[in-house]
């Protein structure tokens, strides 16, 4: 490890350019013996193949020229034979058969054959032998190549034969000969006289059937028995005699195993070769030019390297510097100077990795920061959901409960760890929450996002109203997660809120029947009092009218209508609860009893009045005069509601605890306190009254009816409340009504 | 390494073309008319070639390198590839040493002259000059003789008498012949090349032509198979000749495509069998007769070859076995065949 870092300091030290050129060198000096030492190998390998291949091919070219200057043989023979010198000298003699003895032998060409002009442009001849009809040798010409053997002078019948109509190529002493022969007949006698060319197939013939030809391609004959060359080419390199695997390690070798025109006997190769050396020589040659073309790519490549890396060494340094300048400028952090003749990269390397450093520790304060900001504001979130007077309670879009705030706890009364986890069907929540809300803003994302709803809440202590209002909640990327839901219980707030109104209404009744008190009573009041002093002096006169005066029918008429606007006068002050109140203790069954034949006057003739009364029930505090206008207003209503159709009214007492919510569907504006009251009830089957004729049926002076004065309910109404009770109206069109009054019953 | 063609042969040629020109009327003369174009098809087996007594009382004495070998046979490279198998076969069931030299009908007749071999092979009858005295031939079968033009030749079929028009020199352009569309061949010149090999023997290329001399001065010779096979495949007009299985064997020199003669495949045994398809060669092989030349290995091993052939799919290259021959009344003596069916 020191022996490293020491190594390192030394290279640190170092400046990038020389220390990649030192670099590059050694990699270039490697690559290049590798190369060398591939390159040599394969160029071997192809020059061998490639060679092989063209000593194949000029194999080949050889023995086509060998077959050619062979079969040409036959040719010169057929020419020689046919020509006409040949048969005027043929016939010069005295028959083919002529008993000649003796051969003989020509130097020169002799006449028979074809003068030099011509034999130039053959092949060339080395023996021609005349043989006549007795198979007797008579003439021969030996060209250039020597004496033909005695086994050859004659050839056998056989030979002679074989070599008629084709070159035959035969092994005579162990030389090899090729012999053509041709002949002709003498039409007289039958006789044939033959012309045979004989040539020795040694290293002079093998080169005259190549041509003047230039190249490193050398052929010979190789006897197939004995891998022994017979003749070649080139006898100075290749000599006769010598042993064809004995040439294998300095030339590379072909052979064709023998002759296919069917007239060679001889089981011969041959045989091309190239020397080895020379392609040794060759190879080294091309060598040589590799390595000289690889010399030029090497330096180009060089210098290459070297412009790129000063560039790339400029581009390091510009990096270098602006790093240190955004360190400095932006992250306020000093990296250490840059110091020359150090390795660049190395500088690099440093600055970025304080540079790394530098920004992984501000990144994971600002992380830290986060995380703290988080946790506070989760905190603090929630803090304030615990602290909600609400109910909080989030889910999925499962309905799966995520959060339940303490006030959700106690409002629904599950714990928080029940109810995490569930759905909000598991936990019974449907029952009282409005879940169909909770669908139509999942399903509808188009719609709205929130929605509100009131739902009853039952528990053992009563009902809770509940106001829920849920509204969807997206993630990050504004896909909806889930629900939010905010319930508080406002029972309290609907009740104040309905106290409210009714007080409101209550008052604005008040003012308003006050006002209209205010005007009957005092319009009544003065009304009465001059009333009283026309009735009383309508009297005064009757008494002083004697029985039988026409004048007196019509006093009398005015004393009786001076009594109905009395009524109506008391009406008046009844509703605004100024007229005479004796109070006393009142049993409305027994008042109900004394008064029945009156009270069935009041009902027209086409209405039954029936009369139920509950025995034993308590007395109230009443003015009974009042109580019995009560009842009768009641019937006169009840018995106008039947109008001239039949129908039965029933008149009925009763006695029952009422509680506030009972009472507050009282018509009066004042709601008497809840205990037990005495009740009377009329109830009709007449026409019913709609919504609109309820609402103002006490009013004063309202009316359904042409002829009526709209005093009757409201007196009803104004003598309820006096005695602090209560009136119950039920009406159903068509079916009929029924109106309850109630008066506090007498405390025991 | 410089290619050169050979300019000497090509003026020999002119010259010798022109020479017989001007002496023709000297050859007329001692060689008479030519009264069938389609060649000798078998030689007289009665005939035998005259040699001097002491070769004929020569034994069979294999060369230095042949010694110890029960059987040494010289076939030509036809007839070698098809019947190896066999007689590797044989030589394995009678644990035998069997020496087999590939070459030529030359080489064969060459040893067999020399008497240094028990068993010759041959793709062709044989010759007069080949019936020496005590060898007895053995015909295994014959086998079609395909005409083979360039794949991209549209012409498909041709009959014998425009083939042998062709080589002729009458027949020309390939647009006076027919595609199997039905429509003219290419308007470009025929180069019928030969290999006129055997002379001296019967049948193969004489079945088409008798004599060399008949072939005309368009026709180029090459003096191998595999140059056959490479010229034809590379010569976009080109036509020659072979045997389906030589071409088979040189494929990797170039793809050639085989033609139907007279409306039949070459590989259509039946065709070949009644001669609807004309051109074959014979396969045969020799065994000796006589006191000191026969080999009785030799003589098992020909009937066993003969039996092998007929096990051959004869439809494959255009097989057709001596007992078909015989069935379809070609003429046999002993077991050579000696005649076409009359």
């Amino acid at each position: 490890m020191k022996m490293d870092s020491r190594i390192d300091r030394i290279l640190s030290r170092v400046p990038l350019t020389p220390k990649l050129l030192i670099i590059t060198l050694f990699v270039w000096g490697l690559v290049w013996g590798i190369l060398e030492y591939l390159q040599s190998n394969q160029l071997k390998k192809i020059t061998d193949i490639q060679l092989t291949h063209l000593l194949e091919q000029q194999a080949r070219e050889n023995r086509i020229r060998f077959d050619n200057y062979v079969m040409a043989y036959h040719d010169m023979a057929v020419l020689i034979v046919s020509q006409k010198a040949f048969v005027d000298h043929v016939r010069g003699y005295a028959g083919f058969s002529d008993g000649t003895k003796g051969i003989k032998y020509h130097t020169e060409i002799p006449a028979w054959l074809p003068d030099a002009s011509v034999m130039r442009h053959f092949v060339r001849i080395h023996n021609a032998v005349l043989i006549d009809g007795m198979g007797r040798v008579r003439e021969v010409y030996q060209g250039t190549s020597g004496i033909v053997p005695r086994s050859l002078l004659p050839p056998s019948a056989l030979l002679l034969k074989m070599s008629r109509g084709q070159s035959m190529l035969t092994v005579v002493d162990g030389v090899p000969y090729l012999i053509v022969s041709d002949a002709v007949k003498d039409p007289n006698r039958g006789d044939t006289l033959a012309l045979a060319l004989i040539s020795p197939v040694d290293d002079d013939f093998l080169s005259a059937s190549q041509g003047v030809i230039s190249g490193r391609g050398i052929i010979a004959l190789v006897e197939t028995a004995r891998q022994q060359v017979v003749a070649s080419n080139a006898p100075d390199l290749i000599p006769a005699g010598t042993q064809l695997d004995l040439l294998a390690d300095r030339y590379l070798i072909t052979s064709k195993a023998f002759f296919d025109w069917g007239g060679s006997e001889m089981l011969m190769q041959f045989t091309a070769l190239v020397s080895k050396d020379e392609l040794a020589e060759m190879g080294r040659a091309m060598l040589v030019e590799g390595r000289v073309q690889r010399s030029f790519i090497s330096l180009a490549l060089l210098m290459s390297f070297a412009m790129i890396m000063f560039w790339i060494t400029g581009k390091i340094h510009l990096l270098t510097e602006n790093i240190g300048d955004f360190s400095h400028n932006i992250l306020n952090m000093r990296l250490p100077e840059i110091s020359t003749g150090r390795d660049q990269l190395r500088i690099l390397e440093e600055r970025f990795a304080m540079f790394k450093d530098e920004i992984i520790g501000s990144r994971e304060k600002l992380k830290r920061q986060a995380e703290e900001l988080l946790r506070e504001k989760t905190v603090y979130l929630d803090t304030l959901l615990h602290s909600s007077s609400m109910a909080v309670v989030a889910t999925d879009l499962d309905l799966k409960i995520k959060y339940f705030n303490p006030t959700a706890e106690t409002l629904f009364s599950i714990s928080a760890e029940t109810a995490i986890g569930k759905t909000v069907s598991e936990t019974k929540l449907d029952e009282r929450l409005d879940i169909p809300c909770f669908e139509k803003i999942i399903n509808d994302s188009d719609g709205d996002e929130e929605c509100i709803s009131t739902t009853i809440n039952k528990t053992a202590k009563g009902e809770q109203i509940l106001e829920s209002k849920v509204s969807i909640v997206k993630d990050a990327e504004g896909n909806i997660s889930g629900l939010l839901m905010i319930t508080q219980d406002i029972t309290e707030r609907k009740k104040a809120e309905e106290q409210r109104l009714e007080l409101e209404r209550q008052l604005l009744h008040s003012q308003k029947l006050e006002s209209i008190g205010v005007l009957a009573g005092g319009v009544a009041h003065d009304f009465n009092n001059l009333l009283m002093a026309v009735l009383g002096n309508l009297h005064l006169a009757l008494m002083k009218l004697s029985p039988g005066t026409p004048v007196r029918t019509l006093i009398e008429q005015a004393i009786q209508a001076s009594n109905r606007t009395a009524d109506l006068t008391r009406q008046m002050l009844a509703y605004s609860g100024k007229g005479m109140f004796i109070i006393e203790k009142l049993d409305i069954n027994e008042m109900v009893k004394e008064n029945a034949s009156l009270l069935n006057s009041t009902v027209a003739k086409t209405a039954m009045l029936g009369i139920d009364l509950q025995p034993d029930i308590s007395r109230i505090e009443a003015d009974s005069g009042q109580i019995q206008q009560v009842i009768m207003h009641l019937l006169i209503n009840a018995s106008e509601a039947i109008g001239e159709n039949t129908g039965v009214i029933m008149l009925s007492t009763g006695e029952m605890e009422c509680d506030e919510t009972y009472l507050r569907g009282s018509r009066t504006d004042e709601v008497p306190k809840a205990g037990r009251f005495v009740y009377l009830e009329v109830s009709d089957t007449g026409s019913g009254m709609d919504v609109e004729t309820q609402q103002h049926m006490f009013d004063p002076f309202y009316s359904t009816k042409f002829t009526g004065r709209g005093l009757g309910m409201s007196a009803v109404f104004g003598i309820v409340r006096s005695h602090r009770g209560a009136i119950m109206v039920d009406s159903v069109m068509g079916r009929g009504t029924t109106i309850r009054v109630l008066f506090p019953a007498e405390a025991l | 390494m410089r290619k050169q063609g050979a300019p000497e042969c090509i003026i020999v040629a002119a010259l010798v073309c022109s020479f017989i020109f001007v002496s023709g009327s000297e050859k007329a003369w001692t060689q008479g008319p030519v009264k069938d174009m389609r060649g000798q098809t078998f030689t007289d087996p009665s005939k035998t070639f005259p040699m001097p007594d002491d070769w004929i009382k020569q034994p069979i004495k294999y060369d230095k390198e042949n010694e110890g070998a029960d059987v040494v046979i010289m076939m030509d490279q036809d007839i070698y590839h098809t019947l190896l198998p066999s007689v590797q076969q044989f030589a394995k069931e009678k644990n035998l040493k069997i020496i087999m030299i590939e070459g030529t009908c030359g080489i064969a007749a060459g040893m067999l002259a020399k008497k240094t071999a028990d068993m010759g092979g041959f793709c062709c009858p044989a010759g007069a000059e080949d019936r020496l005295p005590g060898l007895r031939f053995h015909t295994i079968g014959i086998v079609a003789k395909a005409f083979f033009v360039n794949p991209d030749n549209p012409v498909d079929n041709i009959s014998e008498t425009q083939l042998r028009d062709i080589y002729l020199g009458k027949l020309n352009r390939w647009s006076e012949l027919k595609t199997q569309e039905g429509q003219k061949g290419p308007d470009r010149a025929i180069k019928p090349i030969g290999r006129l090999h055997c002379p001296l023997r019967p049948g193969h290329w004489r079945l088409l032509l008798d004599d060399k001399t008949k072939f005309g001065p368009g026709v180029s010779e090459v003096g191998s198979i595999p140059d056959m096979i490479a010229q034809v495949a590379s010569i976009k007009d080109a036509i020659g000749w072979e045997v389906m299985t030589m071409a088979e064997r040189n494929r990797k020199l170039g793809t050639v495509k085989p033609l139907k003669v007279n409306g039949y495949r070459p590989n259509d045994s039946g065709a070949l069998a009644l001669l609807k398809y004309p051109f074959y060669r014979t396969y045969q092989v020799t065994t000796w007769e006589g006191k000191g030349v026969e080999n009785q290995n030799a003589a098992q091993l020909v009937q066993y070859l003969i039996k092998e052939f007929e096990k051959l799919d004869p439809d494959k290259y255009g097989f057709v076995s001596q007992g078909r021959l015989r069935k379809a009344g070609w003429r046999f003596s002993g077991d050579e065949l000696t005649g076409e069916p009359k």
